[in-house]
């Protein structure tokens, strides 16, 4: 054969190769209600899938898919008492007489992904791991209320309070995601993170388990023996990205079906592009220009310009918080009125905000000391300026639009802002040690609202809690604790109303944003309503119509080749 | 009994040996210090948990510990093969290496021999017709592709091929529905994946490479043994490989100091291309202070120069044997 046929022959080959590579296999119409794939984008790759070792979002967003917790919240995110919880892997619960403790009866007919029946034992194991410091859990403060778990034998878990609090049921039921003691027994506590289950998680969720493929994949398929019923979904596929941009564009190209948060400045292509619709949910996110009020040079005495509370509202009132939200997010975020997203505001709360009024606000000022020498733009008061360093998480970039806009806004009365772009490390040790001026911040809530104690009460200064702008208030502080142990709700929410009246008042950050989360997903998926607590939460009742489905929906639940 | 010359021969072997153990020893060395003093430690970025507690868990695992403490239990550690934990996956070190390594390192070999190749074949040809108009084209082009940085191409490219016209994927090493396609579909599917990253990597080192080579060629061509060759009546395609072999010994030496400087560019080409490479890991695992992680990339990425720079000292033997003597 002459070297010519031989590359004819070749060529011959490699066309027939690609063409019935790119041709899908001819498939039946597929008219089951249940079926369908969805590849979703992470950002990111989760280091475990450990409950105890779960920190992050996108390690949240598989983990809470593959195992269950005792009861879910209800859709108001209520935290008080059971009300609004609905069963899991506990069918019931039963309050001990004095409210000290709570005994959790696991469903009989709950199993693990591999055969084993779920016991009293995989509840207790799984606290004693959660609350072990060796395992360096994120969740261990949360369940600082809890003082033991016993059995009875082969499904009463029994939760024992150190004091009774509106939130126990919370605090026992919602922060932990149930592992298999059996698979746990003999795993060392300060290695726990190179069990063999954090790689291969087998849970009690509605989807099980497949396969990991390190920086490139992580696939579930739905439990069809689920005591819960199966997901109506037949399989996750979670592509890993190194980047949010990757990721993005992959959407655009279809490689994958569902990415969130979409960032702002991508919405508008998203809403042009017909194979993609744009679902917006909501967050428990704020972001704020926080204020130091403490001397960095001497925490105990107040800071020199920050520590004045007219210093603080002037600086509020002379921001037009609309303007900024709205050039920075468009439609896609709120206002924030306070240190809580407006979920977690009562309805009948009539807060008073500090208006936004810049000549109010230059009377303030004037009348606090602060003036404008001539031939300066900037105020001062005995020989101290108005200037004002704000620390800017470089890579942030809505952030650092929003600390330009209050930079120019807050020119007009005359207050400088210096922004300093600096890298997360070097930031947060800055913060920590108080060694700041201002900071953009940002902070995701929890529906117990206990980030309000953690990051504003006096007692959470200093390494307790997060209050690094230093902010003391016995009004607030004792208004916050009453709202959060009082178990007679109009009293709580009374309380909580002062709290947060008494904070705005004091003006220890200018609230901006209330985050809006969005998400970028194929129009072929219906997801239902997405939660304020992560797009992954109803994921199990995502469907996919029959006539809707394309070559990845029919992959089915058949292994991988 | 060795001969003198080739005793000389192995202790200067020994001696090099030495010497890049050395480097990467001091590489790694400061690393380990650096990392340490730079502020933040592996449990900084995680804001949610208080100070108090972070800091409790700094001293389970030693960070608070003086460095040259550290530093000896590291050591210690490293000489019996254990490289530690990396923080941030949670998984021992050399697993993570295992799995991100040879992604770069494909990426990497597929793209520096393209460069060579393609580099040499054109820098050559421009060489032999220094002035012409399509050496004048040719050397706008290769300096134009040089003053690209890679992570602009690399937008560029997923903004045409992927997005605008749709013809390659944009990101990953496969594609989603990859698991479950037939053989030759899967063989596809790989090839498809690595054109976009492959391409932005590549054309820096092919721009690069037909640089030295068309300077080296052009010396090699106004050398008087090209005249005595072509006087012997050598073809004129001999006379060509006689200058293109005495014009190698440059290429050569870039071809060595290119190996690790393709690492750098693949930090950002494997960010724009979500390819799971070394590169991104190591930037991750320096903005973590994954300690154990980041030192181990230094280590990597020493390794790798030394290596570049042994295989270009036995590539210069190679092409011009009076550089062994």
């Amino acid at each position: 054969m002459t070297p010519l046929r031989y590359s004819r022959l070749l060529a011959g080959a490699l066309v027939s190769t690609l063409l019935l590579a790119c041709s899908p296999e001819q498939q039946p119409l597929d008219t089951r209600e249940e079926g369908g794939t969805v590849a979703i984008g992470l950002s990111g790759e989760p280091a475990s899938l450990l409950p105890p070792l779960v920190g992050s979002d996108h390690e949240q967003a598989i983990v809470e898919v593959l195992y269950d917790r005792l009861a879910d919240i209800g859709p108001a995110l209520a935290t008080v008492g059971d009300a609004g919880f609905t069963p899991r892997l506990a069918s019931s619960w039963q309050w001990a007489g004095d409210s000290m403790s709570i005994s959790f009866t696991l469903d009989e007919r709950a199993r693990w992904h591999d055969g084993q029946p779920v016991v009293a034992d995989d509840v207790k194991r799984t606290f004693e791991l959660y609350t072990n410091p060796l395992v360096e859990s994120s969740q261990a403060a949360l369940l600082a209320n809890i003082d033991s778990v016993s059995v009875s034998p082969p499904r009463t878990a029994t939760f024992w309070f150190k004091r009774r609090s509106p939130q126990q049921f919370y605090d026992a039921a919602y922060h932990m995601f149930i592992a298999p003691a059996h698979l746990l027994q003999d795993a060392d506590p300060a290695e726990l993170s190179l069990a063999p289950l954090g790689r291969s998680p087998v849970g009690t969720g509605r989807f099980r388990f497949v396969q990991w493929n390190s920086g490139d994949r992580i696939e579930v398929i739905a439990d069809t023996t689920n005591f819960r019923g199966r997901a109506i979904l037949d399989r996750v596929i979670y592509r890993l990205f190194t980047d949010v941009g990757a990721a993005v564009v992959s959407l655009f190209t279809g490689e994958i079906d569902f990415f969130s948060p979409l960032p702002a400045d991508d919405l508008e292509k998203a809403g042009k592009t017909p194979s993609l619709r744009v679902v917006a949910y909501p967050s428990l996110k704020y972001q704020l220009m926080l204020m130091n009020v403490r001397n960095p040079a001497s925490v105990e005495e107040p800071h020199p310009v920050l520590g004045d509370l007219a210093v603080r509202r002037a600086l509020s009132m002379a921001t037009n918080r609309e303007r900024v939200v709205r050039a920075v997010f468009d439609s896609t975020a709120g206002v924030a009125r306070g240190p809580t997203t407006g979920l977690f505001i009562p309805e009948n709360a009539t807060l008073r905000e500090l208006p936004f009024d810049v000549a109010a606000a230059r009377a303030l000022l004037d009348s606090a000391g602060w003036q404008i020498a001539a031939n300066d733009s900037v105020r001062a008061k005995n020989g101290v300026r108005l200037r004002i360093e704000v620390l800017v998480p470089a890579g942030s970039p809505n952030r650092d639009r929003m600390a330009v806009l209050l930079q120019d806004q807050l020119r007009a009365v005359g207050a400088e802002l210096v922004l300093q772009r600096l890298e997360i490390n070097t930031l947060i040790t800055r913060l920590e040690r108080a060694n700041f001026d201002a900071f953009m911040h940002g902070w995701n809530m929890s529906p117990g609202l206990v980030g309000l104690r953690q990051v504003w009460t006096t007692g959470s200064f200093g390494g307790a809690g997060n209050n690094y702008g230093g902010y003391r208030s016995p009004t607030y502080d004792a208004n916050i604790d009453s709202a959060l142990s009082s178990f007679d709700p109009v009293v709580a929410q009374r309380t909580l109303i002062r709290a947060l009246q008494t904070i705005i008042d004091d003006a220890p950050g200018i609230w901006l944003a209330e985050d809006g989360a969005i998400a970028g997903m194929h129009e072929r998926i219906e997801p239902g309503v997405l939660s304020a607590t992560g797009w992954w939460h109803g994921l199990p009742s995502w469907r996919i119509p029959a006539d809707k489905r394309n070559d990845r929906d029919r992959i089915g639940l058949t292994p991988a080749r | 009994m060795l001969s003198r010359p080739k005793r000389a021969h192995s202790s200067r072997v020994v001696a090099r040996l030495l010497q890049s153990l050395f480097v990467v020893w001091a590489a790694a060395t400061a690393a380990f210090v650096l990392m340490r003093l730079a502020p933040g430690d592996p449990y900084t970025t995680r804001i949610d948990v208080p100070a108090n507690e972070r800091a409790q868990w700094s001293a389970q695992r030693g960070f608070d510990q003086p460095i040259p403490v550290q530093y000896v239990k590291w050591l210690r550690n490293l000489a019996v093969g254990d490289f530690g934990q990396s923080s941030y996956f949670k998984r021992p070190v050399l697993d993570v290496l295992r799995d991100v390594l040879p992604r770069t390192l494909l990426l990497m070999s597929l793209a520096l021999t393209a460069s060579v190749l393609l580099g040499m074949a054109i820098g050559a040809w421009q060489g032999t017709r220094v002035g012409t108009t399509g050496d004048s084209l040719l050397s706008t082009g290769s300096l134009l592709a040089y003053s690209v940085p890679e992570f602009w191409l690399g937008i560029l490219l997923v903004q045409l091929f992927a997005q605008s016209l749709g013809w390659l994927p944009a990101s990953g090493m496969v594609s989603t529905e990859y698991e479950y396609l037939p053989l030759s579909a899967r063989i596809v599917d790989r090839l498809r994946h690595l054109v976009l990253p492959l391409t932005a990597l590549t054309l820096l080192g092919t721009s690069l490479f037909a640089r030295f080579q068309r300077s080296s060629m052009r010396d090699a061509w106004n050398e008087p043994f090209v005249q005595t060759a072509r006087a012997k009546g050598l073809t004129e395609r001999g006379v060509r490989w006689h200058a293109w072999r005495t014009a190698l010994v440059p290429v050569v030496t870039m071809f060595g100091l290119m190996f690790p400087s393709l690492l750098g560019g693949a930090v950002f080409v494997e960010s724009i291309f979500s390819w799971p490479g070394m590169g991104h890991t190591a930037v991750l695992a320096v903005n973590a202070r994954d300690y154990n992680l980041a030192v181990a990339a230094v280590i990597v990425g020493s390794v790798m120069t030394v290596s570049g720079s042994l295989l270009a000292d036995v590539l210069q033997r190679a092409v011009d044997p009076r550089t062994a003597a």
